[in-house]
């Protein structure tokens, strides 16, 4: 049919394309939990696309949630849609660079003031949820899907 | 209003006269712009690049032109890669299909065998996806989105007869779970036993029609008529934008649908051309209407 590989080349590349990203993707959503909605694998519409994130401080025997601030949209998205260690990593370190750690919980000042004097190493853990629908009832279930804890001044 | 009928006549009977590359080529050109709104610099740049080539033929049917919109837009999608949609992709490839097509001496031949075999690869890898979903063969995909999806609230409200109240009481719960920053929370949203039905068909619906497609584009063309090819495609692009109209996807469908139509098939042509130029028309009243009944969108 072609008479050279070029021919073929220029009649197929494209469609190879596609296969090659798609098999890419097939493993990021094994091994890395990329979303099957994202990374050009035309998994969209397949699954419930509900990930969200959680953020908490933890000090001995206290943990309070932190807001993540909006404008971080990069990181919040990289650490929804590819939850790696890394990704994870960088979203708290961003978070905790805005201070807004702090900011947040500013309705609770002991805990402010005790959290920027406080020689005790604290962590801040990301968590990410998805949600899971039971058809038969209409009840919402939020599932965990990874967490992972940080040291700020170790970890970032 | 006579001399607008007679003027959109005219212009209808121009389009109908292009080269037929030429017109996929200028259709191409409107679909990129179509799916470069997730990148201000890539809008930037193909809303100056799409509608010089547009009028200019020495640059749309030039193939390093077309090497230069593609690089363009994977570089995007390439930084981006985590966020952005399949039909961005999907762009890039037809770009590419394009730029390698004018490498060749029958461009149309090799536009026509891409379109066909970049649709059929598209709904192939979209059905694996559902049936590897434990999500969506239960039902619980159309259920989750006709009850919190603003998009398909027009048909869990009209056909699912669940009332507007309902609806946005569900995604105030969701809303409630999801924006708090506290420990998340099981809620119990509200549906009806036709909703679950119409999930069902929808499930299935889709599932089978999508599958269907990606058997009749990726089977050897002489097997399959391009008519039952054509009407597949219609009858899954109306079914689905009609609800969800995502005009990106919609209309790069509909041009790959467009390159694999034989000339002969004028009608179907036809057809192609008036779903690709009634599609950003539609979306605008899509929006308009869904802002006016549910004060969303």
């Amino acid at each position: 049919m072609f008479s050279n590989t070029k021919d073929a080349l220029c009649f197929y590349g494209a469609p190879l394309a596609l296969i090659l990203v798609a098999l890419v993707q097939i493993y990021k959503v094994e091994t890395l939990g990329l979303t099957p909605w994202k990374g050009g694998g035309f998994g969209m519409f397949a699954f419930i696309d509900s990930r969200f994130l959680r953020l908490w401080i933890v000090v001995p025997q206290k943990e309070l949630p932190l807001e993540v601030p909006s404008h971080i949209d990069w990181q919040i998205e990289k650490a929804k849609n590819v939850p790696t260690i890394g990704n994870m990593r960088r979203l708290a370190a961003a978070v905790w660079e805005t201070r807004h750690a702090i900011r947040s919980n500013a309705n609770n000042m002991e805990f402010a003031g005790f959290l920027l004097k406080s020689q005790l190493a604290f962590t801040i853990r990301v968590e990410l949820w998805e949600m899971e629908l039971e058809s038969d009832t209409g009840r919402l279930r939020p599932k965990r899907i990874a967490v992972h804890s940080f040291v700020p001044g170790v970890h970032f | 209003m006579n001399s607008l009928c007679k003027e959109f006549r005219r212009s209808w009977n121009k389009l109908l006269e292009l080269d037929p590359t030429d017109l996929l080529i200028k259709a191409t050109l409107l679909v990129i712009i179509f799916n470069s709104n997730h990148d201000k610099r890539l809008l930037t740049a193909v809303v100056i690049l799409c509608p010089l080539a547009f009028f200019a033929k020495a640059l749309h049917r030039s193939a390093p032109f077309w090497f230069l919109l593609t690089a363009i837009q994977a570089i995007a999608v390439y930084h981006r890669w985590f966020s952005v949609d399949n039909h961005k992709y999907l762009s890039v490839y037809w770009s590419f299909a394009v730029a390698l097509a004018l490498c060749t001496r029958k461009p149309d031949k090799a536009l026509a065998l891409n379109g066909r075999v970049l649709l059929g690869l598209v709904f192939a890898f979209a059905t694996m996806w559902k049936v590897m979903s434990p999500d969506y063969l239960n039902g619980s995909f159309f259920q989750y989105h006709l009850l919190l999806d603003f998009r398909f609230w027009p048909m869990a409200s009209w056909l699912g007869g669940l009332p507007q109240e309902v609806l946005v009481d569900n995604a105030r719960l969701y809303g409630q779970m999801t924006m708090s920053s506290g420990v998340p929370f099981s809620v119990q949203l509200k549906s009806s036993l036709l909703i679950s039905w119409i999930a069902q068909i929808l499930t299935w619906w889709t599932v089978v029609l999508e599958a269907a497609i990606s058997i009749v584009f990726l089977a050897p063309s002489r097997r399959v008529s391009t008519f039952t090819r054509n009407v597949l495609l219609w009858l899954f692009t109306l079914t689905t934008y009609v609800w969800v109209p995502i005009i990106g996807f919609a209309s790069s469908l509909l041009v790959m649908g467009l390159a694999q139509t034989e000339l002969s098939r004028q009608r179907d042509r036809k057809v192609y051309l008036i779903l690709l130029l009634a599609s950003p028309v539609y979306l605008l009243l899509w929006r308009k209407s869904l802002q006016y009944v549910f004060n969303v969108g």
